[in-house]
């Protein structure tokens, strides 16, 4: 017997044996809201009927088909669910040691610890449109097969999205897999003891891309790098200068008093007269002292403070202008 | 004759189910998925690969699983609770 099947054979026994202890079964509620709501709509009808209230009758009877097909899909999913608890019976010995040969043939590599109750599977390679996500390792605790938290998705070479370290995968955050469409079948996969299934529907979610549901989508995967500040940050929240169509990060951008526009910061300069931020195109130089001001810091291309000194140096020539003809 | 099937399309219960003799894996598939093609779903009887007009024998376990099975991320179940 090699070393292989040897560690497999213990820990198919260790299994078999931690499913047997586990007495849990799946709860089963019949439908009785559903039930006593046509109870309740068929002594309406009746009264109804007693008072000649038409109307009424016909409005509750149309509620009551709707009630009676609502229990009737309750009784379907009850029963379904009355026959899967009946078939229940753990895995035997031979199913698991069925399970592990399979997933030995389909997976790349899997290894078992015993001791630590551990299955560890690692899938081939992940690229999802073209961005490669590289090698996963699904990591089972079947001492927790019941658990929420019985499994971890470990990348392999991590590619984490350039916004989030934690997130290796479109769906995978802090090692933990969101299954989405896949959550019931991953459930009862493991409730069943049914290894091989798990590890195949695990595997299966890792190479679907779901855009409408993921932690950080694959178009932010690399995220853009700012120049100014040499973070990286998601397409979302950057900036493109309207002046010169650098890339920056939102922080790192500045808003147009004027224009409202946002600009790098080698495009946006501060007012030389109210100290507001004002791109190239909303600013202008002042023909006598050579600065840059804002449209609202400038009369006839002439500043504010030019202005005043203008009219300080003409005005006492106005009241010698004035006073000259009564000296 | 009776095969276990687990249908992983939806909640992935393992159940028995009863057959003809002579079945095929493409008309139990056929007969079982709501929209059946092939190549989106892996088909494994006894744990292994099948050709599609292999028959299918008493006892086998037979599991069809969609090759594309869409996550999601908690906050977006989350939000659409």
């Amino acid at each position: 017997m090699s070393r292989q099947t040897t560690v497999f054979h213990r820990a198919a026994v260790a299994i078999h044996e931690r499913q047997c202890l586990f007495d849990g079964h799946p709860s089963l509620s019949p439908p009785t809201e559903s039930w006593s709501e046509c109870y309740r709509l068929t002594r309406l009808i009746e009264k109804a009927r007693r008072r000649n209230l038409f109307a009424a009758v016909s409005r509750m009877e149309a509620a009551l088909a709707a009630a009676i097909q609502r229990v009737t899909t309750a009784l379907h999913d009850y029963e379904r669910a009355a026959v899967a608890m009946r078939n229940r019976s753990p895995s035997t010995i031979r199913d698991i040691l069925a399970d592990f040969d399979a997933i030995a043939s389909e997976f790349d590599k899997v290894s078992i610890s015993v001791e630590r109750h551990l299955i560890t599977v690692t899938t081939d390679e992940v690229v999802l449109e073209e961005v490669y996500l590289g090698s996963f390792e699904i990591v089972l605790n079947w001492h927790r097969l019941n658990e929420t938290g019985a499994y971890e998705v470990i990348a392999a070479d991590a590619r984490p999205a350039a916004t989030d370290d934690d997130t290796t995968h479109p769906h995978v955050q802090s090692n933990a897999l969101c299954e989405g469409e896949g959550k019931a079948a991953i459930r009862n996969a493991l409730r069943d003891g049914r290894l091989y299934d798990f590890f195949v529907l695990v595997r299966q979610i890792l190479h679907t891309y779901n855009p409408a549901s993921a932690y950080v989508q694959l178009s932010d995967w690399s995220g853009i790098s700012c120049p100014e500040c040499g973070s990286t940050t998601a397409e979302d929240d950057s900036n493109l200068c309207e002046d010169c169509s650098t890339t920056t990060c939102i922080e790192c951008s500045t808003r147009c008093n004027d224009c409202d526009y946002r600009y790098c910061s080698d495009c946006i300069r501060t007012c030389t007269g109210c100290d507001k931020d004002t791109c190239s195109s909303c600013r202008s130089v002042c023909s006598e002292c050579g600065d840059a001001f804002c449209k609202g810091c400038l009369i006839n291309e002439i500043c504010l403070l030019c202005h005043e000194n203008e009219t300080e140096e003409t005005q006492p020539e106005a009241v010698v202008a004035t006073q000259a003809p009564t000296v | 004759m009776k095969l276990l099937c687990i249908n992983n399309d939806g909640a992935g219960f393992a159940n028995y189910v009863d057959v003809e003799e002579g079945t095929t894996v493409r008309q139990f598939f056929e007969e079982h998925i709501a929209n059946p093609n092939p190549s989106d779903y892996l088909i494994r009887v006894n744990r292994q690969p099948v050709a599609h007009n292999q028959m299918l024998c008493d006892g086998d376990r037979i599991s069809i699983t969609p090759v594309k099975i869409e996550g999601a991320c908690w906050r977006f179940i989350e939000a659409s609770r």
